[in-house]
């Protein structure tokens, strides 16, 4: 019985010490974690957004009403200026070769017109599939052409061949799938999560 | 929907499968694959496990740890996670351990050597992590069927990457039977000739991506 | 409690833990994470590094305790232990190092269920005095992280052409992407412990 009651012991005053150092450490650490995360996405929307590189003071607020995606409006504020909104930004995901795709998609000040995106995260194969992270070979495909952003009036289409009109887009070589993967993920979402900003507005 | 549910037992079983593709439960793979009926017997305990530890450890995970962190008392206690994972998995294995010697003691006496193994089974702890990377987790504001919705894609996780950690073993040890007999140069027999046969399964599962795209 | 006498002495036990005894290539013990995390030589240095920790603190607790171990509560301890330890890793890592713990995401809570981890406090810090343990633990911790280094050197070099991001192959060189996907790692892990079988034998007739 003693011997029981000392066992016990042990293992409850390792469980409150270690227990406590834990959530001593976590108060400390879990802030720069979050803010850690706050950058990463800061850092994509600054990549996606024409602008947003080069704005004195780069703000961000999440569209609260908009609950079925996490929807950024993206302004600068200089501290003598007025705002200027810059675009918008929010997350998608969908299905891509290897697994999930998880998207930040950039549209215009206007919200009528693609303007940019970047990969959040992807598990497609090394060498093919993840060079949709490559900012030469497919994200500058999204970017504005001649200074035409892509219009939000028609659906994108992939094709093989050199695009000749302004809604196609060349696939990755050797990676036709997580091409068209990506391209489904922005037909899906980019129209419907632009009504829903310019019904906020 | 039910394609959805289905998708994720196919993923999981073919395509994002624990040992050849997220590298889960070698420990287990390279020991007990020598035979085939050992090997099934292991995959089957293992599948009971990950299923009973993936529903709780969700659970515990969105019901206790995640709606205190959002409640009005606001306590966050995320940084026992891993602590808490690591005893439902510890748990729910002495459970079977019991059970099995109990009311099925031939079983338990086949099984006996692997059961405490099967704790540190990173297949099962990884199967628990993954259900977070995956999505399964509840976000701020879902409730009602979401909540369900959300737990029966984390069954089904749970359930496909047992089947699959079944499969692979199970193919390893078919493969393993034959191997006997064959000349295996001698530096490489045992773990060395293992890891490259599972090197050409894993290259043979890779044909399995893009099912679900 | 273990003879004194026939007890190696700190010096040998890290010695042995880096090449004779060597977790991964000779014990075959902790490979989930070795090839998990070997497509790359950062990955490879941060989770040897991060396992070499969680190792050392463990076994320092484990032979402070040792006399209050009883064998029915014995797991149980060292578990607390080492899950307490793997979550200071990963707070320390997703706070310090963000982009790596994203790189190496579950696998560092993985590091829990790390064979070579458990198997030291069973072994080695359970029967032994602390400076031994201590020894132990570094020699292993660093054996562990030498063999995920051969690894990730094989990997990256063929897969990428660079070791440690700086090119080290030719120009034009054509690099093996499947190096880097999940057989790559398996052909790669099997070929390393035949070569570390065929040296050893080598070295053993030649002494004989």
């Amino acid at each position: 019985m003693i011997n029981f009651i000392k066992q016990s012991a042990l293992v409850l005053v390792l469980a409150v010490v270690f227990g406590s150092g834990l959530a001593l450490m976590y108060a400390g650490t879990n802030p720069l974690y979050l803010a850690n995360q706050e950058k990463a996405t800061l850092d994509s929307i600054a990549k996606t957004i024409p602008g947003a590189d080069t704005a004195q003071n780069l703000q961000t607020s999440e569209v609260e009403s908009i609950e079925e995606y996490r929807v950024y409006r993206v302004f600068d504020s200089p501290e003598d200026g007025k705002e200027t909104l810059l675009g918008w930004a929010y997350v998608a995901k969908g299905k891509g070769f290897g697994g999930d795709i998880k998207l930040l998609v950039g549209l215009n000040a206007q919200a009528d017109a693609l303007v940019g995106i970047d990969v959040l995260e992807d598990v497609e194969t090394p060498g093919f599939g993840n060079y949709i992270n490559d900012e030469e070979r497919w994200k500058s495909k999204f970017r504005p052409r001649d200074g035409k952003a892509l219009s939000l009036d028609r659906n994108l289409v992939v094709i093989k061949t050199t695009p000749k009109k302004p809604y196609q887009i060349q696939a990755i070589t050797g990676a036709t799938i997580s091409s068209k993967a990506v391209v489904a993920i922005i037909n899906d979402t980019a129209g419907k999560v632009a009504a829903q900003i310019k019904q906020e507005d | 929907m039910t394609v959805e549910l289905l998708l994720i037992l196919l993923t999981a079983v073919l395509i994002n499968n624990p040992v050849l593709y997220y590298f889960l439960g070698l420990c287990p793979y390279l020991g007990v694959s020598n035979k085939v009926d050992m090997a099934f017997g292991m995959g089957m305990a293992v599948t009971f496990v990950m299923t009973v530890a993936a529903s709780m450890t969700w659970a515990i995970n969105n019901l206790v740890i995640f709606y205190l962190s959002t409640s009005s008392i606001a306590i966050d206690l995320g940084f026992l996670r891993y602590i808490i994972f690591i005893f439902v998995i510890a748990g729910t294995v002495q459970l079977v351990e019991m059970f099995l010697r109990k009311f099925f003691p031939h079983l338990y006496d086949r099984f006996g050597i692997f059961l405490p193994l099967i704790t540190t089974n990173c297949a099962i702890l990884g199967c628990c992590l993954w259900i977070d990377v995956k999505g399964f987790n509840l976000v701020a504001g879902e409730q009602g069927v979401a909540v369900s919705w959300k737990f029966a894609q984390a069954l089904l996780f749970g359930i496909g990457n047992g089947l699959g950690f079944t499969l692979a073993i199970c193919l390893m040890a078919g493969i393993r039977e034959r191997l006997r007999f064959s000349d295996v140069p001698r530096d490489f027999r045992g773990v060395a000739i293992t890891l490259i046969v599972a090197a050409i399964l894993a290259m043979a599962f890779m044909g399995f991506s893009g099912i679900g795209g | 409690m273990a003879d004194k006498s026939s007890e190696p002495s700190s010096l040998v036990r890290f010695i042995n833990g880096i090449l004779p005894e060597n977790p991964v290539l000779r014990l075959v013990l902790g490979i989930c994470p070795t090839l998990a995390v070997t497509a790359s030589m950062e990955g490879a240095i941060t989770m040897g590094l991060a396992a070499t920790f969680v190792l050392f603190c463990s076994n320092f607790f484990v032979s402070l305790l040792k006399r209050f171990l009883q064998p029915h509560l014995r797991i149980l301890v060292f578990t607390i232990i080492i899950a307490t330890f793997v979550t200071i890793v990963d707070m320390f890592l997703k706070a310090f190092m963000y982009d790596m713990s994203r790189t190496l995401g579950p696998y560092i809570p993985l590091i829990i269920v790390n064979c070579i981890i458990i198997a030291r406090a069973e072994a080695c810090a359970s029967k032994s005095r602390l400076l031994p343990s201590l020894a132990d633990a570094l020699g292993m911790g660093l054996g562990f992280t030498l063999a995920l280094c051969i690894l990730a050197s094989v990997r990256e070099i063929l897969a990428d052409g660079t070791w440690l991001n700086i090119p080290v192959m030719w120009e034009g060189f054509t690099t093996w992407t499947i190096m880097k996907l999940a057989p790559g790692a398996f052909l790669a892990f099997g070929l390393v412990v035949g070569a570390n079988n065929f040296i050893r034998r080598k070295l053993e007739e030649r002494k004989s």
